[in-house]
């Protein structure tokens, strides 16, 4: 699936972010945020008090109002998403009502430079983006369930990252709002103070930890002092009422000490509301340090069993992500989960036959290449579903 | 820095080829002695597991990293933080008067002197002024005797008056009364089911066991409480009922029926609790009582045979077992009163007599029943908030009961995981402080941590097992064999 | 199996062991000796030239004076230990518990109390 598309674009000035209408909208204020879509040229009503219009194919004629015409890859838009025009005719989809994996993507700009990195940083300045992401909480249904905030790393907008927290529990109180930061940043108390203050209704911030030692924590997020920095920013946060959830990615390097990583977080961060243990994703940096990071998953069960135990025994909550029920110990299957975005997920030819694909998290479509060497089609099992 | 520095711990030869390391959190690691004398040396290399498990775990440090101290204070705030509460448990002793005459029992009387030994009206009513004067967000109220139904008025009183306190000041209060069950009748049932109030019974086993322990007229406590523990549960809901079990000389012969006798009642949870070295029961020892070493031989029968029902299916809790557990293997604070530093006494729960007389606990009251009313903090009606909880009795109790500046315990490795119980010490001995070597508090806790350290240590199934203890969970069934 | 280990003697009702307070210092010596007061009667006095002499009696006529005196002799070398962990300790100890119990702050945090924007630390970058 597109994201993204140009077009040929008239009367576009700066980028004008709305929201798309197949249908007529009666209020006027909401008209005015909307693309109107034509198909083939044919208008729904006339466009007169929209923001522009989008036209797949042949355009109308509409004179004097913004218009991007000759789109053919954004066709699944429908009432309500939300779409960025940029002067130069390019559309792109900010969020789409149907799905359940929205998320804001803050800056791609990063502090940390993590070895298995699937999005890789760059260095841009980027920060006179708020605007817009702050027109794009404006602009999403409130009756959006879960939306994100990822990066790069998001708070590196300091006060912005702070703005759009609080736009979205101003807008959008029953969204449940999940932020991606590695959280060094917090190590700052009274940032985290700042960020309790907001008292989002549902907030929760999603914070990788990768060892119980600093230098192997460290190492693999490229960053010197960072594992005493999001330690800190743990407790702060904490401290503050900001709930975190607590994200290992599996590989080489965090597989050894996996068990007693568990215990560290038991012990230390028994307030985390969520342990996220995940498999690697074979995109982006990963490929550059393949040989420090590869291990077939079929090759750490144990260790996982062991840090899966030891973090259920404490009474935490732990979810399995991108992980595979055919190499998967069945013990774990019921602490996996289909996380993976709805297009982004496929499955193999090897899976052709498995009797328990529905219930599979399958893998992500780009990085398919390198995976275990147990992957096969599993007969039909009876599948306890999560509890 | 070069090298690496020590942080706080102690340790145990645990046995002869491995020593333990508790911090000052109760975090624990077992190390051959090899690497526990390199340890201590400074030569364990800084890439080896041991050096990175004991840097992990807070037993030594390597940088100018504010990590381990921030998470070593917040764990030692989090285990101490029993103290902000202060007496969130309020024990009151509505009667004085049973119809029971236990063998063990500390004080109670068989009477029809309701003047004489039962709590007035204005006594409960000045003992809940105090009581709702500690700054504890949520208060537990214990209505104990004697036996309390015995006053049921007075039940009614505290728990109405009580209740509506506590929903005028926006606190949370839990009632309990402590009943042998043998006089709980429908009325009582029904304000029990309206007000919300849970029942803690007495049963110390099958029926033979039970009945010789606790006698009534009649010889039909068994019964009675059988009948009317399932009357109770069913208006009250079955998890409104707990029950608790003191071990005689002849319980002592009978621990795996005693822990089927709480399987068969349903029960989820049992606590394992040796004689009181107070009242009645001293002057008993000698047809009830045994020694600490009898006891903690019943101890590991029981507790065996507890593990096995767990490990058929049926979840059942050792309580005292648990409490234990949850300090060894948790960073979380416990409740309970007999095990804390400092002590609970006074602190953490506090006793109104009948006659408004106030204690720092219940073995206090016991105590001054026997003649030496050395911790009574004052009394209800003529002692103000201030002369009771900050007079002088309670700061020497709180004082004596710092276990980190008791001679022998300043040096045990199990501190962290143990408390002080000045109160039982001087009861037994006529000391605040203990003589650590010799005393029966010491030699129970210290042999009892280790045993269920070595139980831990010991197979996969037990450590669920416990885990499932500490959470209150049972196990999935998939757990179970 | 000799009945005194080549370090301890034969006392008048028991054994005895002399103790160099320049290996270990009194304070090791009466820890070391309180712990055996269950065990056996313990008595410490002094004698010449920086040395004590501790006395061992025993409770129980079964009490092997050798296994007495051999687990006394390595008790020593554990209190030894404990105080030098405690004097290590103690200071980091003491900044715990004055952290757990009192509102001041005494860790340094002068750069955890910076302000994210001036990122004293230079996190951010």
């Amino acid at each position: 699936m597109r994201l993204h598309e140009n077009g040929r674009v008239a009367g576009v000035d700066r980028t004008l972010v709305g929201r798309v209408a197949r249908r007529p909208v009666a209020d006027a204020g909401a008209r005015a945020d909307s693309w109107l879509i034509a198909e083939e040229g044919a208008l729904p009503c006339d466009p007169a008090g929209y923001l522009g219009v989008l036209a797949f194919g042949e355009p109308p004629a509409v004179p004097g109002m913004p218009l991007v015409a000759r789109l053919r890859q954004l066709a699944y838009l429908d009432d309500g998403d939300v779409v960025a025009v940029d002067p130069n005719g390019f559309v792109r989809t900010l969020y789409r009502r149907a799905s359940n994996h929205n998320f804001i993507l803050v800056t791609e700009q990063c502090n940390s430079l993590c070895l298995m990195c699937s999005q890789p940083p760059k260095q841009l300045d980027d920060f006179d983006r708020l605007p817009e992401h702050l027109r794009l909480i404006d602009l999403i249904d409130p009756a959006t369930a879960e939306l994100g905030i990822t990066g790069g790393e998001p708070t590196l907008f300091r006060d912005g990252f702070l703005a759009l927290v609080a736009r979205c529990g101003e807008r959008l109180p029953a969204t449940a709002l999940h932020v991606l930061t590695n959280g060094r940043l917090f190590f700052y108390r009274r940032f985290a103070e700042k960020l309790g203050r907001i008292a989002h209704p549902d907030l929760v911030l999603g914070i990788p930890l990768y060892s119980d030692v600093d230098s192997q924590h460290d190492w693999i997020v490229q960053a010197p002092g960072a594992f005493e920095e999001t330690v800190l920013g743990l407790q702060h946060l904490d401290r503050y009422g900001v709930r975190v959830e607590i994200r290992v990615v599996l590989h080489a390097l965090s597989i050894p000490r996996l068990p007693r990583l568990a215990a560290f977080i038991a012990r230390n961060f028994p307030f985390a509301c969520h342990v996220a243990l995940m498999g690697l994703e074979m995109f982006g940096l990963v490929h550059k340090h393949l040989d420090e990071l590869w291990i077939d998953p079929a090759h750490y069960q144990r260790e996982l069993l062991a840090a899966s135990e030891i973090l259920c025994d404490a009474g935490m909550n732990v979810s399995l992500y991108n992980q595979q029920l055919c190499v998967l110990d069945r013990r774990l299957w019921p602490l996996a989960r289909k996380s993976i975005s709805d297009w982004k997920n496929v499955y193999l030819p090897e899976c052709n036959g498995c009797g328990v694909m529905s219930d599979c998290g399958g893998f992500f479509a780009s990085g398919t290449k390198i995976r275990s060497a147990a992957i096969r089609p599993l007969a039909g099992l009876p599948y306890r579903a999560p509890p | 820095m070069s090298g690496y520095r020590l942080l706080p711990f102690r340790f145990l030869r645990f046995d002869g080829a491995r020593t333990l390391v508790v911090n000052e959190t109760g975090e624990y690691h077992f190390l051959t002695n090899g690497d526990f004398a390199r340890f201590t040396r400074r030569e364990l290399p800084p890439d080896s597991e041991v050096f990175l498990d004991l840097k992990a775990k807070h037993f030594l440090f390597d940088s100018g990293s504010l990590a381990p101290f921030e998470l070593l204070a917040t764990k030692y705030r989090t285990r101490k933080s029993f103290l902000e509460g202060f007496t969130s448990l309020h024990l009151f002793v509505v009667s004085l008067r049973c119809e029971h005459s236990c063998h063990y029992c500390q004080v109670s009387r068989v009477s029809a002197d309701r003047t004489r030994y039962d709590m007035t009206e204005e006594t409960a009513r000045r003992a809940l002024d105090l009581a709702f004067r500690s700054p504890a967000p949520h208060l537990k109220i214990e209505l104990q005797g004697g036996e309390p139904l015995l006053n049921f008025e007075r039940v009614r009183q505290i728990v109405l008056e009580g209740g509506a306190r506590a929903a005028r000041e926006g606190r949370q209060v839990e009632f309990v009364v402590t009943t042998n069950l043998a006089l709980l009748d429908e009325e009582m049932l029904a304000f029990f089911r309206e007000r919300d109030v849970f029942l803690s019974t007495s049963l110390d086993g099958p029926e033979a066991v039970h009945n010789a322990n606790r006698p009534r007229p009649g010889n039909d406590s068994y019964a009675r409480v059988v009948a009317n523990l399932g009357r109770a549960r069913e208006v009250l809901g079955h998890d409104r009922v707990a029950a608790l079990m003191t071990a005689t000389r002849l319980s002592l012969q009978h621990a795996a029926e005693i822990v089927d006798e709480y399987v068969a009642r349903g029960f989820s949870s049992i606590f394992l609790r040796p004689l009181s070295p107070y009242g009645f029961a001293l002057r008993t020892v000698r047809t009830t009582g045994y020694s600490t070493r009898e006891f903690l031989d019943f101890y590991v029968r029981a507790l065996e045979r507890i593990l096995e029902v767990n490990g058929q299916g049926t979840f059942l809790v050792e309580t005292y077992a648990q409490l234990l557990l949850t300090r060894m293997l948790t960073p979380f604070a416990t409740g309970y009163v007999d095990l804390q530093s400092p002590a609970g006494a006074g602190i953490g729960a506090v006793v109104y007599n009948y006659d408004g007389d106030v204690y720092a606990s219940d073995e206090s009251r016991m105590l001054a029943e026997m003649g030496d009313s050395r911790f009574r903090l004052g009394n209800v009606h003529r002692d103000s908030y201030q002369d009771l909880f900050g007079g002088a009795t309670l700061r020497t109790l709180v004082a004596a009961s710092v276990a980190e500046s008791i001679p022998g315990c300043a040096d045990c490795a199990f501190l962290p995981w143990c408390g002080a119980d000045p109160v039982h010490h001087y009861a037994t001995t006529g000391d605040l402080v203990p003589h650590v070597p010799t005393s029966d508090f010491h030699e129970r806790n210290f042999f009892i941590i280790r045993h269920l350290l070595s139980l831990y240590e010991r197979d996969e199934t037990t450590r669920r097992i416990f885990w499932s203890w500490i959470r209150e969970e049972p196990l999935a069934r998939e757990e179970v064999a | 199996m000799t009945a005194h280990l080549p370090w301890s003697q034969p006392s008048a009702n028991g054994a005895e062991i002399t103790v160099d307070l320049a290996v270990y210092p009194l304070e090791v010596v009466l820890r070391a000796c309180h712990a055996f007061t269950a065990r056996c009667y313990v008595f410490a006095h002094g004698a010449a030239n920086g040395r004590v002499t501790v006395e061992f009696a025993a409770r129980d006529e079964r009490e092997s004076l050798r296994e007495l005196t051999g687990a006394f002799s390595n008790a020593l070398l554990d209190y030894h230990l404990r105080a030098l962990i405690a004097a290590e300790t103690g200071a980091i100890r003491e900044l715990l518990v004055a952290q757990a119990f009192c509102e001041a702050d005494l860790l340094d945090r002068r750069e955890s109390e910076g302000d994210e924007g001036d990122d004293p630390r230079g996190i951010g970058r």
